[in-house]
Formats: structure tokens, C-alpha cells, sequence
């Protein structure tokens, strides 16, 4: 019998004679075509307004914070979230305690007192959503003897997951660096 | 006898008319209450106007958005007037400390920046950050922080930056996103330093 198509040729040169087999290889190739890809679909992948949006994010935490507004600050956690920092020892706390801190502030139009700088935002896509990373100068109205503000440099590293009302922090992990210059020689407190 | 007789007839005649005025009276009461009811319907809805969704922003949106927060302090620390200008919408407005937080008009800017002088590049200036952007119904209400810094050192030698919060409003017109107002707070002014 002559085979002409070259395909069915390869399948019945290794063993697949019957149409079952047939139907069974081409299966098997699918899948693990499928399996194959898997790795590439799980790390997500984020178009430019995810990326708009998660600086938004950021922007919206600032903001919230340092206007006293605690039912916005909750807003830009999941429910679940958690935050480190100085002030929880970088022990992950739950987001109702900083919300309570943050609601203890007098609400203000514009940030007075605190100021918390973000910049060099990196996002990078995760298989949860988007793990964010950013410096920040952060104000808190300390000056020197010449009335200039005093910042303390602060580095995040931040879970984001995509939710039905938008992105949100999962995480947020605050590192002052007062605290990592004194982790590293030993005096941290 | 024929006198009682009269009044009883009197009576029921009196009677029946009562009957039959409030038999009348129902539907006009009825009538009357879907009137009430009407214009009051009416005069609600015309006096609720329609909530206007907020606008949906694109990548793109916010990419230019982000862009014209550039463009204003490198057009400023350059002392580009007509470059600062641009950034704002014709009927524009700016507010500081130094108008007293009252808005004042691009024509007014151009005349407040006559002296600036032209410089290559900018030296301390305007860094912008925390760009928050909230969509509206007629365009952004936006935030952001900054640190403002002199182009000269203190006397230590050091370069200072202040912080500083600005609220703006953008509409999107045929050129592109543009400030309709900004306003701007200084650190010092919110602790009462005249800066």
C-alpha cells in the first residue's frame, strides 16, 4: 500500500498503525505541545496600561497615607494584604493595623508632615501578577540646622495581584535604610 | 305628619347628594394624586441630571499624561515660557504662594517669567513624582508630589531639595492632554515658613 501523505507515513514508521493510535499520538503531541508552553502562559504577562495602573497604585499609597485617608489606603490592598516596616519590626502585619495607625492622623487635603517620595518604580510579571520594586524618599518634617527637610532613603519590595475592582498590593515590604545601615554593622535595634 | 314626611324626604335627599358628591370626588382625588404624583416625578428627574460616568484612559492617556508632567518642569527650570505655556489649556490657570494660592492666567505667567533667562539645561529645577491620576467625567483630576531645588548650594555646599504637592486638573484638547489648573503647596507653607 502506498502512503502518500507523508505525515501518516512518520506516524505508521513509528508504530501507530491503526486510526486509534493515529488519533491517540497526534493527542499525546497536543498535549505536550501544551505542557511545553505552559511555563511562558504562567509567568503573565502585563500590557502598558497594567503597567500605568500599577504606578497609579503607588501613587494612590502616597497619597492616602499622607493625607490621613485610611479607607483609601485600605483601598490599595487586597483584603488579605499585609504590610512590613520599621514600625512592625519587617514582621508582616495585617493591613487593618496600618489602616488603624493611618486613621489615628488628623484627614488632610494635601500631605502635611509626612511625605512619602516613590520613585524608580520596577514591575516585573509574576505568575500572581506583578512584583513591584521602588525607591522612595520619605519626609516625616525633620529639618537641619539650615530649616531644610531631612528625607530618609526607603526601599519596597512589593506582591500586586490584579483584582476584579483593580490592581492592589498583596504585600508591601518597607525597608528604612537607617534600620539596613545598622543591620549590617550590627547595631539595629 | 306631611311635615315630617318633607323633612325625611329632605333628608335623604340631602343625603343622597352627599353620597353622590363623594362617589364623584374619588376619581378626581385619584386624578388628582397622579397630577401630584407627576410633577413631582418630573420635577425630580429634570432637577438629577444625569451622572456622567468617569472617562476610561488608554496607555496612551497615560503615557502622554505622564509626558506633559515632564514637559512642565523642563520647559520651567529652562525659563521656556512659551515651552511652560503650552503645557496649559488657553484658559489655563496657575496658583502658588507666590500669587497667594489665587489663580492667575497664562497672560500673567508670560509676564511673571519676562526675566527668566534661557539655560541649555535644567540645574536643581522641578522632580516630579507620585503622579496620581484620577479619571473624570470631563477629563483628570491629578496629584503629584515633587522635590523643588535651587540651582545654588547652601551653606554647607550641598544642593537642597524641598518637598512640595501639586493638584491639577487636565482636559485632553484637539493638541493633546493639557493642564487646566495647577496649584501648588510648598512644605515650608504648611509649616507656616514663608518660603
Amino acid at each position: 500500500m502506498i502512503i502518500r501523505d507523508p505525515t501518516l507515513a512518520i506516524l505508521r514508521w513509528v508504530g501507530c498503525h491503526s486510526a486509534r493510535s493515529i488519533v491517540m499520538a497526534v493527542a499525546l503531541l497536543l498535549v505536550s505541545t501544551r505542557a511545553y508552553a505552559q511555563p511562558t502562559d504562567a509567568l503573565g504577562k502585563l500590557s502598558p496600561l497594567d503597567y500605568y495602573e500599577i504606578r497609579n497604585l503607588y501613587s494612590a499609597f502616597s497619597n492616602s497615607f499622607d493625607t490621613g485617608n485610611a479607607s483609601g489606603l485600605a483601598n490599595t490592598f487586597t483584603k488579605d494584604g499585609t504590610f512590613s516596616g520599621a514600625i512592625s519590626k519587617n514582621e508582616p502585619e495585617p493591613i487593618a493595623s496600618l489602616v488603624h495607625r493611618v486613621s489615628i492622623m488628623a484627614p488632610r487635603k494635601r500631605p502635611v508632615g509626612t511625605y512619602h517620595l516613590v520613585m524608580t518604580i520596577n514591575v516585573t510579571a509574576t505568575t500572581y501578577g506583578a512584583r513591584g520594586q521602588c525607591y522612595e524618599m520619605l519626609y516625616d518634617g525633620t529639618r537641619d540646622d539650615l530649616g531644610h527637610f531631612v528625607g530618609t532613603p526607603v526601599y519596597c519590595d512589593d506582591m500586586i495581584v490584579k483584582t476584579d475592582t483593580g490592581w492592589r498590593f498583596k504585600s508591601r515590604s518597607e525597608f528604612l535604610s537607617d534600620n539596613e545601615t545598622a543591620a549590617s554593622d550590627g547595631s539595629r535595634k | 305628619m306631611e311635615e315630617n314626611a318633607c323633612k325625611m324626604q329632605q333628608n335623604e335627599f340631602m343625603l343622597s347628594c352627599r353620597v353622590s358628591r363623594q362617589k364623584s370626588n374619588l376619581p378626581r382625588l385619584g386624578r388628582l394624586l397622579i397630577a401630584v404624583c407627576f410633577i413631582f416625578v418630573s420635577t425630580v428627574s429634570a432637577q438629577a441630571e444625569p451622572a456622567k460616568r468617569p472617562i476610561k484612559l488608554t496607555a496612551e492617556d497615560y503615557a502622554e499624561i505622564y509626558n506633559l508632567y515632564s514637559q512642565y518642569s523642563e520647559t520651567f527650570d529652562t525659563g521656556d515660557t512659551e515651552g511652560r505655556i503650552a503645557v496649559f489649556a488657553p484658559n489655563g490657570t496657575m496658583d502658588s504662594y507666590l500669587s497667594d494660592h489665587v489663580p492667575y492666567s497664562m497672560e500673567k505667567m508670560r509676564d511673571m517669567m519676562k526675566n527668566s533667562v534661557r539655560k541649555p539645561r535644567p540645574v536643581g529645577g522641578h522632580l516630579l513624582t507620585n503622579i496620581h491620576i484620577t479619571p473624570t467625567a470631563d477629563g483628570v483630576d491629578a496629584t503629584c508630589y515633587a522635590m523643588l531645588g535651587g540651582g545654588t548650594p547652601d551653606a554647607h555646599g550641598k544642593y537642597i531639595a524641598d518637598p512640595a504637592f501639586y493638584t491639577d486638573k487636565l482636559v485632553k484638547t484637539p493638541l493633546g492632554w493639557r493642564f487646566k489648573s495647577r496649584e501648588v503647596w510648598l512644605a515650608e507653607e504648611e509649616y507656616g515658613v514663608k518660603p
